[in-house]
């Protein structure tokens, strides 16, 4: 027995012409298949339009509110840690841009270049000689001036003052953008 | 659907976020409603609802005024339910979901279901979570909140006849599921004086 059109006319929401309805109508009486069809439609329609409104937990709007907050303070501190990394992104390409430049107009003329090493390297050398003769005689000097128990006390305090930056910026920075 | 003042959305829109917190207040049983219906489970529904309306709160900028908040934010929650549901690999089950939704509801007393209607409910629940999730969208929208094929077609991001055809589908779908889901009709019983069968 053919279905077409009685079971897409069973499921339309279409409003259905008079012969339509009677034709169906006949149809359903033969055919038993199309009848239970019909029939589990209605149900299945009346168990939907039987089911409520499901409302949320209680303290959905308290939950709510906490994430609304944490959200935007992880979202401040995300934005906080780009402007950091953005400025120091751009004293970067500032600095390479400044020195590309020299390093530019040194490689466009050789001898200049030459000059501009040997220059550099005598410096170098010069600066070197000159901090290990200030730190011999800054080592010998402080040795008399200085007690060892305070050259102890110093070096701890710079070793503490160290593992306080570093917990800072763990404590503030890191953890902080992952919340 | 529910009605605010405009007053909280506009303000919502300048950013006062208490205004939002007031729109979330009025629209939480909807927008969790349509997250548990289309994924058949209160805890998973409530993350959804919650995030539903992060999204909301995000984009309440861009919100045109002139259409209907509600829908708006049903949209919202619904393409969040499609992609959650399209991500799935296998459908989970959950212990709460295998409890009666009403019975996971506010617990203050309110009027009883029967146990039948309860069943039914539970059945229904199990038999919807089958449906294509679009085709559920579309029927969720249709019976629980009695949207009209061009409120659908927006939220949906779909054009009319798209949401005439998926509801057409669901309909069909859903009632071969149901009965397969119902019990047959027994067998006319034999007669204790009857011959046997062998």
């Amino acid at each position: 027995m053919p279905h077409l059109p009685f079971e897409d006319w069973l499921f339309t929401e279409e409003v259905l012409s008079l012969e339509q309805e009677e034709a169906l109508r006949g149809h359903l009486r033969e055919c038993p298949a199309c009848r239970q069809l019909a029939t589990s439609r209605a149900e299945s329609e009346a168990a939907l339009r039987e089911m409520a409104i499901a409302q949320p937990r209680r303290d959905f709007l308290e939950r709510w509110t906490q994430m609304r907050q944490q959200r935007e303070e992880a979202g401040r501190r995300l934005w906080h840690a780009w402007l950091v990394l953005a400025l120091c992104g751009a004293g970067a390409l500032i600095l390479a841009a400044i020195l590309g430049l020299q390093l530019v107009a040194l490689v466009l003329s050789p001898i200049h270049l030459a000059a501009e090493l040997a220059r550099l390297a005598t410096s170098l050398a010069s600066q070197v000689t000159v901090a290990e003769v200030l730190w011999s005689v800054l080592l010998q000097g402080a040795r008399q001036l200085v007690p060892m128990p305070v050259w102890a006390g110093l070096v701890v305090s710079l070793g503490l003052l160290c593992a306080l930056w570093v917990l800072v910026i763990l404590r503030f920075d890191v953890q902080g953008v992952q919340k | 659907m529910v009605e605010v003042p405009p007053e909280w959305i506009q303000r919502s829109q300048g950013g006062e976020a208490e205004y939002f917190d007031r729109l979330v207040e009025a629209y939480q049983a909807p927008v969790y409603n349509l997250c548990l219906r289309m994924l058949g489970n209160p805890g998973d529904a409530e993350d959804a609802a919650q995030e539903a309306f992060w999204r909301a709160y995000r984009a309440i900028r861009r919100f045109d005024p002139r259409r209907p908040f509600g829908t708006w934010l049903l949209a919202i929650a619904a393409h969040h339910c499609i992609d959650l549901l399209r991500r799935r690999k296998a459908p989970t089950v959950s212990l709460e979901a295998l409890v009666p939704p009403q019975e996971l509801r506010d617990p203050s007393p309110g009027p009883e279901l029967t146990a039948e209607r309860a069943e039914r409910e539970r059945t229904l629940t199990a038999t919807i979570q089958k449906l294509d999730p679009e085709d559920r969208a579309a029927l969720i929208m249709r019976y629980w909140y009695d949207m009209s094929y061009e409120e659908m077609s927006q939220v949906l991001s779909l054009s009319t006849g798209a949401v005439k055809s998926r509801l057409h589908r669901a309909r069909r779908t859903l009632a071969d599921l149901w009965a397969s889901t119902q019990p047959k009709a027994d067998p006319p019983r034999r007669r204790p004086d009857a011959a046997p069968a062998f």
